[in-house]
């Protein structure tokens, strides 16, 4: 009886998992929304530089 | 803050691309599948240069008209970014056309021979290596003044070869590139949707935006330069 005990609790569980959703939105479709992060901290990775270099560049304009 | 709009604008229609870029809907198409989301930035990308060129070649016929050093500073920059993009472009496409031209059944080297023959990607790059030209002529010339006139002038030239080598030789061969016979990024037709111009448009407004940007700071950090050698 006992293999039946832990087919049975296996049967359960492989029923179960799919039920559970929690906050999956990153590992959703594709996990397309991983792609979007990393992108987009490329993009403000760059934007950043540049800013600063601009900042950078203004501060020199001033001075001369 | 006045004088930021438009870079501020720029990020937010990257941002924009990014997020729209790849979720929003495209047409299923045999063999492109979501390659198709590439429009946003591989064609962008050439989109963004030919911009950014004809912005040097107006600076370059301003020089000329009035021979202030600063258009000739502004055509110089411009170019160089256009130069990036161009080269941007065609590191895309090549990763492109490797999953969607080339054929996995035959060698590489194959497929790769019959790729390499496109005559758009012959165009771009004798269309780039003009432009490399460019900048070869300019920095071999020591005097400052003659170095703009010549450079000018050549800038000129450049920008003229753009058009058989871009634009019309390859609408007139056969080649693989889409867009033969009319537009080569926007046939609705028989490419793209309608609805991914909703994208396309503020993309390629975004990506030119960005080179304008690192355009200007480059043109600031030479004005600064020449500042500090003759005060």
């Amino acid at each position: 009886m006992n293999w039946l005990h832990t087919s049975s609790i296996q049967l359960l569980q492989s029923a179960a998992k799919p039920a559970v959703s929690m906050a999956e939105l990153m590992r959703s479709d594709g996990r397309i929304y991983v792609v979007i992060g990393v992108m987009l901290t490329i993009l403000s990775g760059i934007t950043l530089y540049l800013y600063r270099l601009d900042k950078k560049i203004g501060k020199l304009e001033k001075r001369s | 803050m006045h004088r930021h709009w438009w870079k501020i604008s720029g990020i937010i229609l990257l941002a924009y691309t990014i997020i729209a870029g790849l979720l929003g809907p495209v047409p299923k198409l045999p063999l492109l599948q979501e390659t198709i989301r590439n429009l946003y930035f591989h064609v962008c990308m050439w989109f963004g240069m030919m911009i950014l060129f004809t912005v040097s070649v107006v600076q370059a016929i301003l020089y000329l008209r009035k021979m202030d050093r600063r258009h000739d500073l502004a055509s110089r920059h411009f170019a160089g970014v256009g130069m990036l993009y161009g080269l941007l472009g065609y590191a895309t496409g090549a990763l492109w056309a490797a999953y969607t031209w080339a054929d996995p059944n035959i060698p590489f080297a194959e497929s790769f021979s019959t790729i390499a023959r496109d005559p758009k990607l012959i165009g771009a790059a004798i269309s780039l290596l003009v432009y490399f030209a460019y900048l070869v002529l300019r920095d071999s010339i020591p005097d400052i003044d003659r170095r703009a006139r010549i450079s000018a002038v050549y800038n000129i030239f450049a920008y003229v070869i753009l058009f058989p080598a871009i634009w019309i030789l390859p609408r007139v061969l056969e080649s693989l590139h889409p867009g033969q016979d009319g537009n080569p990024a926007l046939d609705v037709k028989n490419d793209i949707s309608s609805g991914m111009r909703i994208v396309f448009y503020p993309a390629v407004i975004g990506w030119t935006l960005l080179g304008v940007w690192i355009a200007t700071l480059r043109i600031r950090t030479e004005l600064l330069k020449e500042k500090q050698y003759n005060p």
